[in-house]
């Protein structure tokens, strides 16, 4: 990469870390450290609310998704508007009016200390290893991208973040948030003009030529648990998945805690209500856009130049004699494209696009061939899908936005680990420490443990991190395990929500809640959308028959 | 506390019209993409 690009990227880390920590005020009391002492205005844990859940897969992958598979993929936040609003009427006052510092403290005053320790644990184990995988995935990109150690590569993410969130605690992570956020959203735009301006076809060609491969299928109203992305399962099981997301977990609840009033923090779930599905549809257009794009110049067959390069020290020739295949067959699907975007009416395009879609299954023969090429010599999945847009942006964009682009990539993974950080920090503090071993410290106490708590959690991740490309597979287990429980303790909110519900209902309720989730997940067909709804409904089912059994008893 | 009053009555104005953009907003964009959809999928 030219230097100037890496001069951009430095010079914006230096400045999150050191603009961080210098808004930071008041942080030597917990209430000022955990929630900046319920001073921030709406706007500012507006767009860290949505800083937070934009990682840098959001910024490295889904645009490769909209490459791929299209648009279809936004479907999976149908249901985040309307779960915000539910949110803003329900847990969000119930929260910021209680005065916890956790989402899972208020379930002890709710039901008992076993529920809470036990949504707790449950937040610590699974977060902390995501937060590993946050870290891992645009480190892994970088690594092979740039060529340097994966262990560079997470150690340049992840000490910066560790050291603002240490030593700025909320406060700081929230404002380095807001410049994360709007750095993010110039790259994207900027990106998105600069395609634009350099496809060889005017807009409405390029539009004609997605939607000629299925790119532009954004809505698919048919309702089958085993799809995915479907209208309805987007709508119904996104709306749970965003309420569990947004309403019970830490890293989220932290950030509207820290909000001057319920209000301001009502206000700032609405922000992100309406700037989420614009946002997602800009970085999925911007993923077709590169396809059309690559209709017109040639891509690498492999977008990893490190997997790219093992292929060729191991099988020079078969993959030689696959490049020349691909040289062909891109030329010919070339001519099609352009067929597809100069037929002038109806019947010419029709012809036209049939057979451009027969010239792109060609060229998507001779790309599973490579990949499968991949798989048999580095024995692990290729995830070139992740590989297909910084290629992109390293290649064919001018010198400085490519260096915004990969600021942008370290702006999305660092807010969202440092979201992550902060509120395992607090969760690790609040409710085991303070809880279970030393309850009466002062708050110097608290804060020194909770600043230990936070570089902990930042070794943690990034030991994990470095581990991750080898342990593949386990991740992808553990990010599966996070989603079993989500919807549970969704579930017990909804439950605390209930006057008449028990301890014992939400507690068991939990734990049968997950076991059935569980189930699911590995013995049938049911995606994962349909897995929250699932859990939630269950712990209602059993938590509310067992409360009042509980009752009678009582 | 007399102060608190049209704050409160402020916030809940703000909220109001907040969820207006947010219906407003949400849309237009999924009609859009509708559109989109329709004129340009096969």
């Amino acid at each position: 990469m030219h230097w100037i690009n890496w001069l951009i990227v430095g010079v914006y880390v230096a400045w999150v870390v050191v603009d961080g920590i210098r808004k930071s005020k008041d942080t030597d009391t917990i209430s000022g450290y955990f929630v900046a002492n319920k001073s921030l205005s709406w706007w500012v844990v507006g767009l860290s609310v949505m800083a937070t859940q934009l990682s840098a897969i959001t910024m490295i992958g889904t645009p490769g998704q909209g490459a791929t598979d299209g648009m279809r993929f936004i479907q999976l936040y149908l249901g985040l508007p309307l779960a915000m609003v539910i949110l803003g009427v329900t847990i969000v006052p119930l929260l910021h009016g209680s005065g916890v510092y956790t989402a899972y403290e208020y379930l002890e005053r709710r039901f008992d200390a076993r529920t809470r320790s036990l949504t707790a644990f449950l937040f610590l184990i699974s977060r902390g290893l995501s937060a590993g995988a946050i870290m891992a995935a645009p480190g892994v990109v970088l690594s092979a991208v740039f060529g340097i150690p994966l262990v560079w590569a997470v150690a340049l993410i992840g000490v910066p973040t560790v050291i603002y969130t240490m030593i700025g605690g909320v406060q700081a992570v929230a404002w380095a948030d807001v410049k994360q956020m709007v750095l993010i959203v110039i790259a994207l735009v900027a990106i998105m003009i600069v395609l634009i301006i350099q496809m060889p076809v005017n807009p409405d060609e390029a539009l004609r030529i997605a939607g000629a491969t299925g790119r532009l299928r954004v809505f698919d109203f048919s309702f089958d648990l085993s799809e995915r992305y479907t209208f309805w399962s987007g709508v119904i099981g996104g709306t749970f998945l965003m309420l569990s997301y947004f309403g019970t977990d830490q890293s989220q609840v932290q950030r509207y805690l820290a909000a001057k009033s319920a209000g301001e923090a009502k206000s700032s779930l609405l922000m992100s209500a309406y700037w989420k599905i614009p946002l997602q549809a800009l970085v999925l257009l911007v993923g077709v856009g590169v396809f059309v794009y690559y209709q017109f110049v040639r891509p690498p067959l492999l977008y990893n130049p490190a997997q790219e390069a093992a292929v060729v020290a191991e099988r020079g020739a078969a993959y030689d004699a696959l490049q020349n295949d691909y040289a062909q067959a891109f030329t010919l699907r070339e001519e099609e494209a352009r067929a597809v975007a100069d037929a002038g009416d109806d019947a010419t395009a029709a012809a036209a696009m049939e057979a451009f879609v027969a010239r792109e299954a060609d060229i998507q023969t001779i790309r599973g061939e490579a990949l499968a090429m991949v798989e048999d010599v580095t024995g692990e999945a290729s995830g070139d899908t992740n590989y297909i847009f910084p290629r992109f942006v390293l290649s064919e964009l001018p010198i400085g936005l490519a260096g915004l682009f990969i600021a942008g990539v370290f702006a999305a993974a660092m807010s969202s680990i440092a979201a992550e950080l902060n509120a395992l920090s607090t969760a690790s503090v609040i409710d085991f420490y303070r809880r279970w071993i030393r309850p009466d410290a002062d708050d110097a106490h608290y804060l020194a443990v909770s600043k230990g708590a936070t570089a902990f959690w930042g070794v943690f991740a990034c030991v994990v991190a470095t581990y991750a490309a080898t342990l593949g597979s386990l991740i992808e287990v553990v990010n599966r395990f996070g989603s079993f429980f989500y919807g549970s303790i969704l579930g017990v909110f909804l439950l605390a929500m209930l006057p008449r519900a028990k301890a014992r209902g939400a507690f068991y309720g939990l734990i049968i809640g997950m076991a059935t989730v569980g189930f699911v997940a590995f013995g049938t067909t049911i995606e994962f959308l349909w897995q929250n709804v699932i859990g939630a409904v269950v712990v209602l089912l059993v938590g509310v028959p067992l409360s009042r059994i509980g009752s009678a008893e009582a | 506390m007399p102060e608190e009053i049209p704050s409160e009555g402020s916030e809940s104005s703000r909220f109001r019209t907040t969820l207006l953009r947010v219906i407003i907003i949400q849309v237009v964009a999924l009609g859009l993409l509708l559109l989109m959809q329709l004129r340009y999928q096969p």
